[in-house]
């Protein structure tokens, strides 16, 4: 048992088991997890060969892993631009208004609420920009997709509502942002860059800064566990009538939970879709979901039962963080440091 | 379900399709010297249509079962290759598979054609069946055909009659009786599929085993005159004979499939991971193959499924 069944629950410490952490605290274990992210998220969303390429290429340079974040957000980006895409019906100048509504509203929720990136959950009068673009003279446009309605990131969100919101966005879970839309295909990645402007390449970047150990260190988890739990609610809901792992028995094909995880052996996860109350839940969605929230805790538990080990900028994080239960887990190590 | 189009396997490929189509792969093996190794079977007599005994009604719908001795679909660590580069939307978890035929066949470029053969035949379901619905009676009347024809040519298979009666299923669409034949013009009795249940097309490592030799004998002993060809003489070799191409089927099969790659998002020029024309002068023979993508034969589990 760690400090996160004492501060959040067992729930949370059971869930942190299955994100793959690490025991001592050096630039090298560090290095490894981040290298494990982004395979996974590499792997997930099929930009797996530019990042092997990055990652090999560091692994023989003098400064090893350490340069793997910012090389793999470049791939991640060149990637990006190349991917193909149906022809947008809007003008240039829309869908540049777009983008920079987006990376706005993105970089806006980074500047306003840097300890609680996991979700920017907002009406749009309280989105940097508004989350509004104009599509075409005097019309405009909603910068995101209405996901007002219950979904398996939230309930209904019935606040103010206009014509550009409410705005409710899973960036730990990028790219698939919007709770009713788990489908196989990520939302977040149709987020086309356009002049200067890049929303997809900004919400990946936070994303992956919940598992740098300063970003990690820097958000409330509070905010995560509410977030996790809401998750595992809904979804449990939508999975009732997927049967358990039978370890006996190998059906191909068959869709299975086994423990918080789906699985259907010797078959694609993607091409299983549960329509499920709240909205579509692929197979694979759902894991790659569930190994963002657990390499959150996973980080976070690795971090901190090792608090002597941390850099005097991780320590800081700690001691600015909002959660009372996570401040004093350092306070001696910061008398140290 | 898909409409899942029939393979046509090994020597009963010989039975399936007209005179022309077994004169022009004559020739072809003696103008080239090309071939599966060995020589096909001589053409026995085929059972007159009447002869046939009386199919069964009503759809196939055999139970799950659940199977032992499989190893995993491979990983992306387990493989060589580009899994990025113009795969469109396919599965991302299935492209190491494809490339690992793609390897163990020594086929350059099968793994984004299977691709997308994939996606018109089961829409990467690895258990798409076609033949346990009622309308789909087509495809039972050809695996039944294609059994009871070529049953007393071909070595026995255990479960026969329920390979005849199946249809076709699996990722690629393999036509049961057929399916469970393959390999035999190469290994004989000695094919690993004769004692298997149809079900383990359901497999997909035995679908991608079965879809290696098939590609494999369609390079090597037909015209194949540019990708889609390929995906026309998937259903049927007679579409790729000179009367076969004439066919209104040969046009609609091929437009479907560029439609299929448009839509899929796999570009067929793109030469670096599709060569212009594929090529199976590099096959290592089907034992290779299978030990390579199937590695051990699975068997049915002992666990009941309910």
């Amino acid at each position: 048992m760690s400090f996160l069944s004492t501060c959040y629950g067992a729930d949370i410490d059971a869930l942190a088991d299955e994100g793959d952490g690490f025991t001592t605290v050096t630039s090298s274990t560090i290095a490894n997890f981040v290298l494990r992210q982004w395979t996974d998220v590499a792997t997930t969303l099929g930009f797996l060969h530019p990042f092997n390429n990055v990652a090999r290429g560091l692994r023989t340079s003098h400064a090893g892993l350490t340069g793997l974040h910012s090389a793999t957000l470049a791939a991640f980006e060149q990637w990006h631009r190349a991917r193909p895409r149906e022809a947008s019906p809007l003008s240039v100048s829309a869908r540049l208004a777009r983008a920079r509504a987006r990376e706005e509203a993105l970089i806006g929720h980074a500047a306003r609420r840097p300890g609680n990136l996991w979700a920017l959950d907002e009406p749009a009068s309280s989105v940097a920009g508004g989350a509004c673009y104009e599509r075409e003279p005097g019309v405009r446009g909603r910068a995101f997709l209405d996901d007002a309605g219950p979904g398996y990131f939230h309930s209904v969100r019935s606040g103010s509502q206009d014509d550009c919101g409410p705005v409710f966005l899973a960036i730990g879970t990028f790219p698939w942002v919007y709770g009713s839309r788990l489908h196989r295909t990520p939302p977040g990645l149709d987020w086309e860059e356009a002049g200067q402007w890049s929303p997809a390449v900004t919400a990946m970047r936070l994303c992956a800064s919940l598992w740098q150990p300063e970003g990690n260190l820097a958000q409330d988890a509070r905010a995560v566990v509410i977030a996790w739990r809401t998750y595992r609610q809904s979804v449990d809901e939508a999975l009732r009538a997927v049967p358990v792992h039978d370890a006996r028995a190998m059906v191909p094909g068959q869709l299975h939970r086994r423990g918080l995880w789906l699985d259907a052996q010797h078959s694609s996860l993607e091409v299983h879709t549960v329509a499920g109350p709240r909205g579509p839940l692929t197979a694979s969605v759902h894991n790659y979901i569930v190994r963002r929230f657990a390499a959150f805790f996973a980080l976070r538990r690795s971090l901190l039962s090792a608090a002597a080990q941390l850099t005097p900028d991780m320590l800081r994080m700690v001691a600015q963080n909002p959660d009372p239960c996570v401040r004093p887990l350092v306070a001696g190590a910061g008398a140290r440091a | 379900m898909s409409k899942i189009l029939r393979f046509v396997v090994g020597s009963a490929v010989l039975t399936g399709i007209g005179a022309a189509a077994l004169r022009y792969y004559q020739a072809r093996q003696q103008a080239n010297g090309q071939g599966a190794g060995t020589p096909p079977p001589p053409p026995g007599p085929t059972p007159d249509e009447s002869t046939l005994p009386p199919q069964p009604e009503g759809p196939s719908k055999p139970a799950a079962i659940s199977w032992q001795n499989v190893v995993p679909l491979p990983v992306a660590a387990d493989v060589p290759g580009d899994m990025t580069r113009n795969w469109g939307t396919t599965p991302v978890d299935l492209r190491p598979l494809l490339l690992q035929i793609e390897a163990a066949s020594g086929i350059a470029g099968a793994a984004r054609i299977l691709a997308l053969v994939a996606a018109g035949e089961s829409e990467y379901q690895a258990t798409a069946h076609n033949g346990d619905e009622q309308k789909e009676s087509g495809e039972r009347t050809a695996s039944w055909r294609a059994y009871w024809r070529n049953k007393d040519r071909n070595p026995p298979l255990t479960f026969g009659e329920a390979a005849a009666n199946f249809g076709s299923g699996g990722l690629f669409g393999g036509l049961a009786p057929y399916a469970l034949w393959t390999g035999i013009q190469e290994l004989k009795d000695k094919a690993p599929l004769l004692g298997s249940d149809p079900r383990i097309l359901f497999l997909p490592r035995v679908a991608g085993f079965v879809a290696a030799v098939y590609l494999q004998r369609l390079l090597r002993n037909y015209e194949i005159r540019d990708h889609a060809d390929i995906k026309a003489g998937w259903g049927s070799v007679s579409l790729l004979s000179e009367a076969g191409r004439k066919d209104p089927d040969y046009a609609r099969i091929r437009e479907k499939f560029f439609e299929k790659a448009t839509k899929v998002g796999i570009d067929l020029a793109d030469e670096a991971t599709i060569p212009a024309k594929l090529s199976a002068a590099n096959w290592p023979g089907a034992a290779a193959v299978w030990g390579k993508i199937v590695v051990t034969l699975p068997t049915p589990g002992k666990v009941a499924i309910s």
